[in-house]
């Protein structure tokens, strides 16, 4: 069994998965406020379309981390032997991809949150749509630093 | 720059007020105050706005009738004022066709909805062969009809003195039941006992089926007169444009009637208070005296207490970022603008966020394109421009970080992607200076270089308006000293901070010396002089020591450089990623496959990149926004100020020409 590999597998699973299951939530639940303004306004489907990508990005990041360290460990070209036997290693993966799998998870969930009350905002006053992007990036925040870190453990370890 | 506003006093006759009003709209330069006494609106006013309701009620209708207007036809049509006057006439009598038609519908659907409801109600009673209305009471016969629980049959068999009729087998059964008029108040009271709702029958001719038959038909007949009136509401659809004129026309009408009532009035003259950019006077002026020369116009500065709006006025380059500057805030009148500060920092840091070649190349292209033929007004057109200008930067700094469409000097995508990337490494200068993949220490570092020297900048650009203003214990002890700190901490550090990355940057011990130092002298700066409005000494200290507590919010202000670097490697990255998958396509060995293959593979890419750049682009507009309102203007921008909105021509669907 090759443990290495299994846990940096994890790793990857992890990041694509926790992030990617927030923006999901995030998306979600701007998606359904949009509806609601739209079909009141559709002339806001625009602006509340933009709103809504913006909790999409931790699913990306996650899928960023993911694919980094895929191809870091050799997963992507099938190249697992340095992993073999060396589960300090894998889990190094597992660890590195863990600030952008929670991090993205929780902030995905609540930039939605904060995109869903700029959508509300949106359609009570339509030229104001830039302070509720605002808003909402001060949450990405949060999910832009895990990613960064999540990067930066994932390509130092050689 | 702040354009100075001057307040406006305009003294006139009342017989000339719709001319001037009419002159001054055209001219849009004055917003006007509203000095009334009471709030009563002019009737007329209330009429035109009637109208604007109905002609935006219509235009809704017809919508999904009209034809759409193509994708790159411009947003709003050139037009003069007199040609969408023109249409006012016509779009009201379509509007009352519209209207009517309307309504027909509305009653058509609220007929169908209810002759539905009563097929639904008589359905159960499809089995009574005899007439609704033969089931009367009698003098002798009294009737009950009405729906009962099941469970209750044998209750209501057992009842002796009831003749009884059941019409179905469910759960809740159609009755009638019969009894002697003597025993009727007997039954009435027994039927409380069990699950009994009596049940009226509709004022129909018939048995419950022949009704049911007689509703169909009807309903068919209301279909058909939805789809007559459909169709006819279809027609109108080629007619959208002259309603959308006639409610710009309108629209232009109500601003105007609605100012009126907001001036003063004496028994034969108006006065109109309003703000005016000072640099529009003579223009105004003139507007009025193409009309009369019998007026008095009075202009003055703003006074303490007053709050004029704010305006900005940059050159033909700086203009558009005005756009992200409103985004978050105009700035307090009589403070400062930080459009032209912010500019070269917005383009900069956008760039380096998408720092890819071929995105910036899109969005050049795409944002001429947009601005070429959609022809945008307002904050699009803004934007657009903004979108330019941040494409060439991305252009330049995916030269220089090396990525062209996700592709770089090491790409292992594998396919033609390869091949380009091989092509890269072998011409050399692509990355021409730094590859953040493989330095990616020195690219944070110098992202957050970057951010040293946005926030000084703010700092600086804080310190000379306070200079201006010639508050120079402000300029020094709240501005210049956190220059120095910020500065002189970094130079004095960077040897060490350097050090830890990895490849520490020698400075001679001179320099070191001399930068901490001056940290040592901002800090002792803003001790000493933070609470210098405090008479109190130890509430000064205080204050003082508190003061320096804000190092730490200069420190977060840099490490929020760090999304610059971030944000650049997920655009790379993800490119990569969408062109490794892209080229999975092209691996087949038969080669009809892999022709087929090909062509995906490009539609791919194509569908891939787009949604990359599209959400990308999002992401540094807003992020680069956000570094210059949160990181940049907290050094030195008053917020809050109040919107110019001039009496003019502010038209939704027709941009009005000469």
């Amino acid at each position: 069994m090759n443990w290495g590999a299994i846990w940096a597998t994890a790793g990857a699973v992890c990041a694509a998965l926790f992030a990617g299951i927030g923006s999901a939530i995030g998306v979600g639940i701007t998606g359904q406020a949009s509806a609601g303004v739209v079909s009141e306004n559709p002339d806001l489907s625009g602006k509340c379309l933009l709103l809504q990508l913006l909790p999409g990005t931790q699913g990306i990041y996650g899928l960023l981390i993911a694919v980094v360290i895929a191809l870091n460990s050799g997963l992507m070209s099938g190249d697992v032997a340095a992993l073999a036997g060396n589960t300090t290693l894998g889990v190094r993966y597992l660890i590195a991809g863990l600030p952008i799998a929670i991090g993205g998870l929780v902030s995905a969930i609540y930039q939605g949150k904060v995109a869903v009350a700029g959508i509300n905002m949106v359609a009570k006053k339509p030229t104001e749509s830039g302070k509720g992007m605002v808003m909402a990036i001060m949450v990405e925040t949060y999910a832009v630093l895990s990613l960064l870190i999540s990067f930066l453990l994932v390509i130092g370890i050689k | 720059m702040i354009v100075s506003m001057k307040r406006l006093s305009l003294v006139a006759l009342k017989s000339e007020q719709d001319r001037i009003l009419r002159a001054l709209q055209e001219c849009g330069t004055v917003q006007v105050l509203n000095i009334a006494d009471g709030d009563a609106v002019d009737p007329e006013a209330d009429a035109v706005n009637a109208r604007i309701q109905r002609l935006s009620e219509s235009i809704s209708a017809v919508k999904p009738y009209a034809k759409k207007p193509g994708f790159l036809s411009p947003q709003k049509r050139e037009m003069t004022l007199a040609a969408i006057r023109d249409d006012v006439p016509k779009a009201e009598s379509t509007a009352s066709e519209i209207e009517s038609l309307l309504h027909t519908q509305t009653h058509l659907l609220a007929e169908r909805e209810k002759a539905l409801s009563t097929r639904e109600t008589l359905q159960p009673w499809v089995r009574l062969s005899v007439p609704m209305s033969s089931i009367k009471n009698t003098p002798r016969v009294h009737y009950f009809i009405g729906l009962c629980a099941s469970k209750d049959q044998p209750r209501i068999d057992a009842q002796e003195y009831l003749a009884v009729e059941y019409y179905n087998e469910s759960t809740t059964v159609p009755t009638v039941l019969a009894c002697k008029e003597a025993d009727a108040r007997n039954v009435q009271n027994f039927l409380k006992t069990i699950d009994w709702q009596d049940f009226v029958f509709p004022k129909m001719e018939g048995t419950p089926g022949q009704a049911i038959a007689s509703i169909e038909q009807r309903v068919a007949e209301i279909d058909e007169e939805l789809l007559k009136t459909q169709a006819a509401l279809e027609e109108h659809g080629d007619s959208i444009g002259v309603l959308q004129n006639a409610f710009d026309a309108e629209t232009i009408d109500y601003d105007r009637l609605s100012a009126k009532s907001e001036l003063g009035y004496t028994v034969s003259t108006f006065v109109l208070e309003g703000w005016m950019r000072a640099d529009e006077v003579e223009k105004t002026e003139q507007a009025i005296r193409s009309v009369t020369d019998a007026y008095s116009f009075e202009i003055r500065d703003p006074v303490e207490g007053e709050e004029p709006p704010s305006v900005v006025k940059n050159n033909k380059f700086v203009e558009p970022f005005e756009e992200v500057q409103t985004l978050y805030s105009r700035p307090a009148y009589g403070t400062i603008d930080g459009t032209p500060y912010m500019t070269p920092f917005y383009i900069l840091l956008f760039g380096l966020m998408l720092s890819d070649t071929g995105y910036g190349l899109l969005l050049m292209l795409g944002s001429l394109v947009y601005l070429k033929y959609k022809k945008p007004t307002g904050m699009s057109k803004g934007i657009a421009k903004v979108l330019f200008w941040g494409g060439i930067s991305t252009v330049v700094w995916g030269v220089l970080c090396g990525s062209f469409f996700g592709i770089t000097r090491t790409d292992t995508s594998g396919g033609v992607f390869t091949t380009i990337g091989q092509f890269f490494d072998r011409i050399g200068i692509f990355p021409a200076w730094i590859d953040p993949m493989q330095d990616s220490m020195l690219m944070l570092g110098l992202c957050f270089g970057l951010g040293i020297i946005h926030i000084v900048a703010g700092y600086i650009v804080g310190a000379l308006d306070r200079f201006r203003h010639g508050d120079w214990k402000s300029a020094v002890f709240d501005k210049i000293s956190w220059v120095l700190i910020t500065l002189g901490l970094v130079i004095g550090f960077l040897p060490a901070i350097t050090g830890m990355a990895g490849t520490p940057v020698a400075l001679p011990d001179i320099v070191t010396k001399i930068a901490l130092g001056a940290a040592a002298l901002g800090a002792l700066l803003v001790v000493l002089f933070k609470g210098r409005d405090k008479r109190n000494p130890l509430k000064r200290l205080t204050s003082g020591l508190g003061g320096l507590y804000d190092i730490t919010s200069v420190l977060s202000d840099i490490l929020s450089y760090a999304r610059l670097f971030a944000l650049g490697i997920a655009t790379g990255v993800i490119g990569q990623v969408f062109n490794m998958l892209s080229n999975m396509l092209t691996g087949a060995s038969n080669p009809a496959l892999k022709v087929i293959g090909s062509i995906g593979c490009v539609v791919l890419v194509v569908l891939l990149h787009t949604f990359n750049v599209a959400i990308n682009a999002l992401g540094a507009f807003v992020h680069c926004a956000r570094l210059q309102y949160v990181e940049y203007y907290g050094k030195f921008y008053e917020s809050g100020g109040k919107e110019f909105t001039p009496l003019s021509y502010n038209t939704k669907h027709v941009q009005v020409s000469e």
